[in-house]
């Protein structure tokens, strides 16, 4: 079995060194034109956000499943679509088609498989934001069950062959260069924030951008809002980092002809790893975010 | 020293500072959090999910470090585009 999984891995890695070669070979040319992205939305069996529409990226090194078809879709349509954004999409429906499945399954039959591993997923979710949070969490779930479902799926997307990660991959060029679906979910993630600050605590929220000594407001709202959007910031540039580093590399060792076999396995087991953890790390720090704007009844917690 | 060679040694050498600056970091997080470990084994659940976010916030500026030398892996010249600038010269 492991022989199998080894042998699999490493086919993946052979034909990634022949992408690799193929469009090694002739260097992308440089784009012009301008590039609009809007932020993708990407959200489980609910309100589905826009496409983000950039011009086509040439700057990957390699195409997925999807390269075919989307160019296909330009040419008639000339509508063009990034292939991390088709991906994201794919990615949203397959996890609406599942979770009303498991719906639908909990409501007829009492104890199916795939229920039963769901109302483990979101327990221990619930779990985890009970534990940032504290008391008034179980109205941030859905958000963030739906953002650590979403993020660790579009992690684990990437060591699939032929599949285009839509929080690994890089943009068109240096402008645009991979934080398209990362900021996007950082985008919603302090959105929402924002949105329950002012909800639970009113204008009353604006007052924390003052600090402990009232008389350096001056110095304290400057420095606090630069703070609150650096959060955005961070998140989505550590999303990407590990993501796209760690799909990067893979790519670099797909390359590398013999010593693929040896190496490209351990690495995309520790893959699997990291995208696990970058997933928790982004849903946690929006529950610590989450437990900064929610009233604790016993202490005064301010900024 | 020019403009390559400059831009070589920075993406070189920016990410492993980084990463000296951040091992340190995680090791005294990761002491600390064996220390509370050992004291109250009770309490390893919480404190081992709060060592994990600060080890992920820590390595993520180590992320930005890498970030940083992709961005300028691509802007260094190749061996050959360089030495047939410096030749034609």
């Amino acid at each position: 079995m492991p022989l199998v999984a080894i042998s699999i891995q490493t086919a993946a890695g052979v034909f990634v060194a022949g992408e690799a070669g193929s469009s090694l070979a002739e260097r992308p040319a440089g784009h012009d034109g301008s590039r609009l992205t809007s932020p993708q939305e990407g959200h489980q069996a609910g309100d589905s956000g826009q496409a983000a529409e950039a011009s086509h990226g040439g700057g990957h090194e390699h195409g997925g499943l999807l390269s075919y078809p989307l160019k296909t879709l330009e040419q008639s349509t000339g509508l063009a679509i990034p292939e991390y954004a088709a991906w994201g999409w794919v990615i949203t429906i397959l996890l609406a088609i599942v979770c009303r499945k498991a719906g639908a399954a909990l409501r007829s039959a009492p104890e199916r498989n795939l229920a039963g591993f769901l109302e483990l997923c979101v327990s221990g979710i619930s779990g985890m934001a009970r534990d940032f949070i504290g008391h008034g969490y179980e109205k941030h779930v859905p958000f963030i069950g739906t953002a650590f479902i979403f993020i660790l799926c579009c992690n684990l997307s990437g060591l699939v062959p032929m599949v285009i990660s839509p929080t690994g991959a890089m943009g068109g060029n240096a402008e645009t260069y991979g934080l398209h679906t990362t900021i996007a979910l950082a985008l919603c993630a302090f959105v929402y924030v924002q949105y329950w600050g002012f909800r639970q605590n009113g204008l009353k929220y604006l007052s924390h951008f003052v600090g402990e000594p009232i008389w350096l407001f001056w110095l304290n709202i400057p420095i606090h809002i630069i703070g609150e959007l650096a959060r955005p910031l961070s998140l989505s540039l550590r999303l990407f980092g590990n993501i796209g580093g760690e799909d990067k590399i893979l790519f670099v060792l797909g390359t590398m002809g013999i010593l693929t076999i040896p190496l490209y396995w351990p690495l995309s087991l520790f893959a699997v790893f990291t995208g696990f953890l970058q997933a928790f790390v982004f849903t946690g720090l929006v529950c610590a975010y989450l437990e900064g704007v929610t009233p604790h009844v016993s202490e005064g917690e301010g900024h | 020293m020019d403009y390559p060679a400059a831009l070589a040694l920075a993406v070189g050498l920016g990410l492993p500072i980084a990463v000296l600056g951040a091992a340190r970091g995680q090791g005294e997080a990761a002491a600390a959090a064996l220390q509370g470990i050992a004291r109250q084994p009770d309490a390893a659940g919480p404190i081992r999910g709060t060592l994990i976010l600060s080890l992920a916030l820590i390595e993520s500026l180590v992320i930005y470090a890498l970030l940083m030398f992709f961005l300028l892996m691509g802007k260094l010249p190749s061996v050959v585009e360089y030495l047939g600038k410096t030749a034609g010269q």
